[in-house]
């Protein structure tokens, strides 16, 4: 790999916007494509950053700031991609339940899909189960994700899938599950097909829904 | 055993020494009841009590009726700070407010949550300009004296102060935004540590005048700020070393030079890390001991920090209390009892509000518990 390209994926792990900034603009000066400055730059480092959040060797704040600086690339790269075939691991909907508008755990799993190579759909807080709905319907993705914080609003990702299944759209999607009271259990009795711990085990998850398909 | 009163039960446990059965803490800023678990709780008791309006509109939380807290043998009583005479609540819509702070929140259904924070976009040199509340403000302290004397010579219950304003991490997230706070603390910058700095002066200030009033009676103040998620530390033990407990350490002493008091501090999640500096800081007393949370279950909790440190709550209310049944609450709750309460060191409490969705069998299970296996 160049040493810009290293540089630009130490600057992500250390959360420097601005040198991340700069170290994008310097590699496509150098010619190099913007689909690899994106991969093997900017995705290279957010994902070094999943391996160390999920070791806690890092914390959210560190991964806030990571994400922020990959973003600061992302914005630049942008115009470049446009038009350009970017290799995506997939894409996924994002949304924290209807009833609940806790975001920073669906925020970070939306930072650590994008650090693993997904297209992120972020749907927000309090999304009810028509608009994730309509999302599938909108995006063709090839998972969904849903987030609760409170244990009153976690009934509302089973109705959520009940909503899938009427709309006859359950079986085009998998679905992940998570958030602080949410656990694998709960994740099999509401048939959902996977849950994560946290946002690290959640990239990691949906890599491995997306290969087996 | 001899019969303790509850006052000198909760003060022995805390000194770790043991009580003819735990006290029980319920009510309060932590450990109270949301509006629609107490409705149900009175109905399934069938008491000719009134359904109550919350006093707290972000938890919810109702103040328990007297009549519940003696049938249940609960040995505290709260005092808490009145809202301030200079500031009126502003409600931009019917299910939003803004409080003191500037926060707005929004009604859920179920609680309030925050949906705008006034220095999102704010700099270090607005803090100077920005329209702090008034901690002295006299209305906040109205009435508190009178109260907590009454409490003090007139009933044997512990009386335990509710938390003055808010935790410094809490309350920088809710101003500037959960995300943009812990970027700010991330970089360390000048925003972050002069926000601190503000919000400590006005956390001792209020502090001051209500122990002021009140310090004389009361055994125990509670601090509440949550430094855990559900997996580990919100932030680096590093950074919590280097910015959070220094400022912690001076609120505590800050109090405890004030008035002769325990102080009780409450942080969600995984602490493990960082529970040796709370006790260095003075914390007497960790709520909740979250048990799903990474590390820290009772056992092993007691085990490393029990002779040093006294705990409140540790029953769990994210699995078991909602969704367990009224045997499985009643175990779970003995056998905390029985892990937490070996030499002293503990009060009995649900580890934290009781929510809308526990049925009210389980919260009377929960609090049959403590007093069925006196000695």
């Amino acid at each position: 790999m160049s040493d810009t390209l290293k540089q630009l994926t130490e600057a992500v792990i250390a959360g420097n916007a601005t040198l991340a900034g700069k170290i994008t603009e310097q590699a496509l000066a150098e010619g190099i494509a913007p689909t690899k400055v994106l991969t093997d730059g900017l995705i290279a480092g957010m994902s070094v950053v999943g391996v160390r959040f999920k070791a806690e060797e890092i914390f959210v704040p560190e991964v806030l700031i990571a994400a922020r600086a990959m973003k600061t690339g992302v914005e630049i790269l942008r115009p470049r991609l446009a038009g350009e075939a970017v290799p995506m691991a997939g894409t996924i909907v994002l949304g924290t339940v209807q009833g609940d508008l806790h975001d920073i755990g669906k925020n970070l799993v939306a930072m650590m899909m994008e650090g693993v190579g997904f297209k992120v759909i972020d749907l927000g807080v309090n999304v009810a189960p028509e608009r994730f709905v309509e999302a599938i319907n909108e995006h063709e993705p090839d998972l969904v994700g849903m987030s609760a914080l409170l244990t009153t609003t976690m009934p509302m990702m089973k109705e959520t899938l009940e909503a899938f299944k009427a709309a006859g759209v359950r079986g085009r999607v998998k679905v992940v599950v998570g958030g602080a009271p949410v656990n694998e259990n709960f994740a099999r009795q509401i048939g959902a097909d996977g849950y994560a711990p946290d946002a690290g085990s959640a990239a990691d998850l949906a890599k491995a829904l997306v290969v087996t398909g | 055993m001899r019969a303790f009163s509850p006052r000198e039960r909760l003060l022995a446990a805390i000194r770790h020494e043991e009580t003819d059965r735990v006290p029980i803490d319920l009510g309060g800023y932590l450990a109270s009841v949301h509006k629609i678990a107490y409705a149900n709780l009175i109905d399934y008791l069938k008491l000719p009590l009134p359904k109550l309006e919350p006093w707290d509109r972000v938890q919810q939380i109702v103040d328990v009726d007297e009549s519940i807290l003696r049938m249940f043998e609960v040995d505290t009583r709260h005092i808490r700070l009145n809202p301030p005479d200079g500031y009126t609540v502003m409600e931009p819509t019917p299910d939003s407010y803004v409080d003191e702070w500037g926060i707005t929140r929004k009604f859920t259904g179920m609680y309030s949550d925050i949906v705008k924070n006034p220095l999102a976009e704010a700099t270090v040199a607005d803090l100077d300009s920005y329209p702090w509340p008034d901690p002295a403000d006299p209305g906040r302290f109205r009435g508190l004296r009178e109260k907590a004397k009454d409490l003090y010579f007139n009933t044997e219950f512990a009386v335990i102060g509710d938390p003055a304003g808010y935790g410094l991490v809490e309350l920088g997230c809710g101003m500037r935004g959960y995300e943009q706070f812990l970027i700010d603390l991330a970089l360390e910058n000048q925003f972050f540590t002069r926000f601190l700095d503000v919000a400590l002066g006005i956390m001792k200030t209020m502090w001051m005048h209500y122990l002021h009033e009140v310090g004389d009676y009361l055994q125990a103040v509670w601090l509440c700020d949550d430094f855990g998620t559900q997996q580990g530390m919100l932030f680096s033990p590093h950074l919590f070393r280097k910015h959070i407990k220094p400022r912690y350490k001076e609120l505590v002493q800050h109090i405890k030079s004030i008035a002769n008091v325990k102080v009780l501090h409450h942080s969600c999640g995984s602490i493990v890390a960082i529970i040796d500096d709370l006790i260095e800081i003075g914390i007497d007393v960790l709520n909740p001991v979250q048990p799903l949370a990474k590390g820290m279950q009772a056992e092993s909790i007691k085990e490393q920090f029990g002779s040093r440190l006294a705990f409140h709550g540790a029953i769990d209310v994210q699995q078991l209390m909602p969704r367990g049944t009224p045997e499985m609450v009643f175990e779970e709750a003995r056998r905390i009892i029985t892990i937490m309460s070996k030499g002293g060191g503990y009060i009995f409490a649900p580890g934290h509000n009781i929510q809308p969705d526990v049925p009210p069998e389980n919260i009377v299970a929960l609090l049959r518990s403590p007093c069925a296996g006196e000695r």
